[in-house]
């Protein structure tokens, strides 16, 4: 398992490689958040295991509308900082409608960072094929420092869980998740989010949460077991 | 102060037994609260505290909010039932003074560049109080604020040394507190496991200057013990027995 | 509290001095601003004193009047001491109920009177157990140019010396003299980054509110200690602040000792 660092802690003594979640003082780097430690000859970071969202211009978020405005709308995605979505950014705006025939309070999107300002503030649109006001389906909300692993390296964790399950999802940077599919299945994939939140960084959790999927797959009538057999027999020891 | 009657050193021992150097029985645990971003409960002596860390999040009200940084907040705060006599609820002047002074601790270590125009809050309860009760809050919001993924220089640790029957004592308990010569709160930057420098530093009572000095090198030796107990309490979530790191 | 705009434009002249080791009123940087002490100015008070350290100005005023004890000092007088940063004294200044930095300052000169033990509370006693003194200090800020808390702690010493207890009016004896037996005074400087400012003028406060405030008495005792402000003190600097303060105080005492 990677080390686990505190702030304070001395990382480093080459100042040029000092990455995210360190800082530099005195010729030292230093871890300044909570995190695992990801120490390379050419670069040292930390993996944050606790903390707020705080938007990068690109991500891709899932928002809550707070406020509807003559010129957008107000969206809450869960940071410090509110955003914001101009009419111009939702293609889904037409010169006949009102902002809140297209959008409502409390209505949710899956939309993308597209701008952010020195004082923070955060400009979204619409603009992206990932994007779409959220109608059908859920939304399982997890700490936001853990979306890389459910991700996965490449993608290799999400992956699993399309194809294990056959459903559709969209994970926010922010933490907001997005599932659709056979309601079972995606009851399914938000347990398993939620072990892949809470066993984030320890190690074989793909091969864990392979197996849970298959073991609940076939609890909850979805598999027969034969199948799962099989495959753990080719496998050999899991 | 200075109360004749009460003999606080006997038989080269105090009261409850302990060493001059030694510390009270302290348990510390990370992550105790499910609404609050970071929190840590904790025990010194006879003194129970919760702290809770919110943020960064949203400044209310709005025209508190600096436009390149996070203001930080602290509230120190006792239950009515933590006391002897009931305290009535609300901020009386002791408390007001050592939420200042607390968050003026913890303020210079936390990034506050980081998270323009919003608020880091710190909130801490005092359940049951015993001497020492504002060091036992600095050190669970210590842990809370890295329970909570902020940004931080490093640790701040807490503790007090007072003089009691003349002799200097590490981590007063309520009735050295009460009828010893002085009370010295420090708190300590700790970084890559050294004292860095001070951040939280009172004196209440009357000391020599070199008494003044002695207590600052007692209070450092009993600060790095504290450091430990908070670095094991929030290593403690993350890593299960069975592991062995290093 | 709201931003005072000029004390901002001055932060680059205080720190470009500083460079050279100088201060822009032309002080040592260990040096205390003139001090002018007056006592007995306000006739309805038991004991009053004006102090001005520099352009900043402070009035103390004492009253006295019978009160229970407290339950574990049946035969102790009462201190209580209460400061008001009043909206006159500054433009940062808000009307309404004592924030945190007149509470801290209030906390701080009381500790310093307190721990010196410079009255003798046990010669307060009217009936023990029932009735006792309590004096009630007030400090009153007039005028902010910085460091109202050594001005405040001077003008609540001054005027402690220049109090008589008012038995002749409460028909409880003969009016005497409050006997006050030590001299505290607080020292309040500056520190930024490894440099001691002693007795910050407000202009010199905009390169940051952080100060330490040691009190000692006139045995050279430390009876109060506040490191006020969010900043890192190094102990090197905590050392040299000891000793800076304790002979800075000395001076200070000689001038409380011709009240």
């Amino acid at each position: 398992m990677r080390k686990i660092v505190l702030p304070g802690d001395l990382v480093s003594t080459n100042p040029r490689i000092a990455g995210p979640g360190t800082y530099v003082e005195g010729g030292k780097v230093y871890a300044r958040v909570l995190g695992l430690l990801d120490k390379t000859d050419t670069g040292v970071r930390i993996i944050p295991l606790k903390g707020r969202y705080i938007p990068s211009v690109g991500d891709t978020v899932i928002g809550i509308v707070k406020e509807v405005t003559a010129n957008g709308w107000i969206v809450d995605i869960n940071s410090p900082y509110i955003a914001f979505l101009p009419v111009l950014e939702n293609p889904a705006m037409r010169p006949n409608r009102k902002p809140n025939d297209v959008l409502d309070i409390g209505d949710a999107i899956i939309a993308k960072v597209m701008n952010i300002d020195p004082k923070m503030k955060v400009t979204l649109t619409m603009k992206d094929k990932l994007c779409r006001p959220i109608r059908v389906g859920r939304i399982v909300a997890i700490n936001p420092t853990r979306v890389p692993r459910v991700i996965g390296k490449k993608g290799s964790m999400i992956k699993l869980l399309k194809t294990e399950l056959d459903v559709q999802i969209i994970v926010g940077q922010n933490g907001l998740i997005w599932l659709n599919g056979d309601r079972r299945k995606v009851s399914i994939a938000e347990e398993a989010i939620y072990i892949i939140e809470q066993e984030a960084h320890t190690e074989g959790l793909t091969d864990r949460i392979t197996e849970f999927v298959k073991r609940r797959k076939v609890e909850l009538g979805l598999a027969k077991p034969e199948e799962v057999s099989k495959e753990e027999e080719v496998k050999g020891d899991g | 102060m200075g109360n004749e009657e009460i003999k606080l050193i006997v038989d080269g021992k105090r009261l409850d037994g302990r060493d001059f150097e030694e510390l009270r029985p302290i348990k510390i645990e990370a992550g105790v609260l499910k609404r609050a971003d970071g929190s840590c409960y904790l025990e010194m002596g006879k003194n129970k505290v919760v702290a809770a860390v919110y943020g960064p999040r949203e400044v209310h009200p709005k025209h508190l909010e600096e436009p390149d940084r996070a203001i930080v907040r602290y509230r120190y705060s006792m239950a009515p039932f933590s006391v002897e006599d009931r305290k009535r609820p609300g901020p009386d002047r002791r408390s007001i003074e050592i939420s200042k002074v607390s968050r003026e601790a913890l303020e210079p270590v936390i990034m506050k560049e980081l998270f323009p125009r919003s608020a880091i809050d710190i909130f801490v309860e005092v359940l049951q109080a015993d001497a020492g009760s504002r060091t036992a809050c600095l050190n669970a919001a210590s842990v809370a604020l890295v329970d909570a993924g902020i940004p931080m220089k490093g640790i701040v640790t807490s503790v007090a040394v007072a003089k009691v029957d003349g002799v200097l004592v590490l981590d007063p308990m309520k009735e050295e507190d009460n009828y010893g010569e002085a009370d010295i709160p420090f708190a300590f930057l700790i970084r890559n496991g050294k004292i860095e420098s001070i951040t939280l530093l009172q004196m209440d009572g009357r000391v020599t200057a070199e008494e003044l000095r002695r207590a600052l090198e007692m209070a450092k030796k009993g600060a790095m013990q504290i450091y430990q107990l908070q670095r094991d309490a929030i290593m403690r979530k993350y890593i299960k027995e069975e592991e062995v790191v290093e | 509290m709201p931003d005072d705009i000029l004390v901002e434009i001055k932060k680059d002249y205080v720190l470009s001095k500083l460079r050279d080791g100088e201060r822009i009123d032309g002080r040592k940087l260990d040096e205390v601003r003139p001090i002018e002490i007056q006592t007995g100015l306000i006739a309805k008070a038991e004991g009053s004193a004006l102090v001005k350290l520099g352009n900043t100005m402070v009035v103390a005023g004492v009253k006295m009047q019978p009160g229970e004890p407290f339950p574990d000092a049946p035969d102790q007088g009462i201190i209580i001491t209460n400061a008001e940063l009043v909206p006159l004294a500054s433009p940062t200044f808000e009307p309404g109920p004592p924030d945190e930095n007149a509470i801290e300052l209030a906390r701080v000169v009381d500790r310093g009177i307190r721990h010196s033990e410079a009255v003798d509370l046990s010669k307060l006693c009217i009936e023990e157990g029932e009735k006792v003194w309590v004096i009630f200090i007030d400090i009153w800020a007039l005028d902010d140019d910085g460091n109202l808390m050594d001005a405040s702690a001077l003008a609540a010493i001054a005027a402690l010396l220049n109090t008589t207890v008012p038995a002749e009016r409460f028909e409880v004896g003969d009016d005497f003299p409050l006997p006050v037996r030590d001299l505290p005074v607080a020292i309040t400087s500056l520190v930024f980054e490894d440099k001691i400012l002693v007795d910050p003028c407000l202009d010199e406060l905009s390169i940051g509110k952080n100060t330490i405030t040691i009190t000692t008495d006139q045995n050279d005792n430390v009876v109060s200690i506040q490191k006020s402000g969010p900043f890192l003190l190094s102990e090197s600097v905590f050392d040299r602040l000891i000793d800076v303060s304790i002979e800075k105080a000395r001076e200070v005492r000689e001038l409380l000792r011709d009240v």
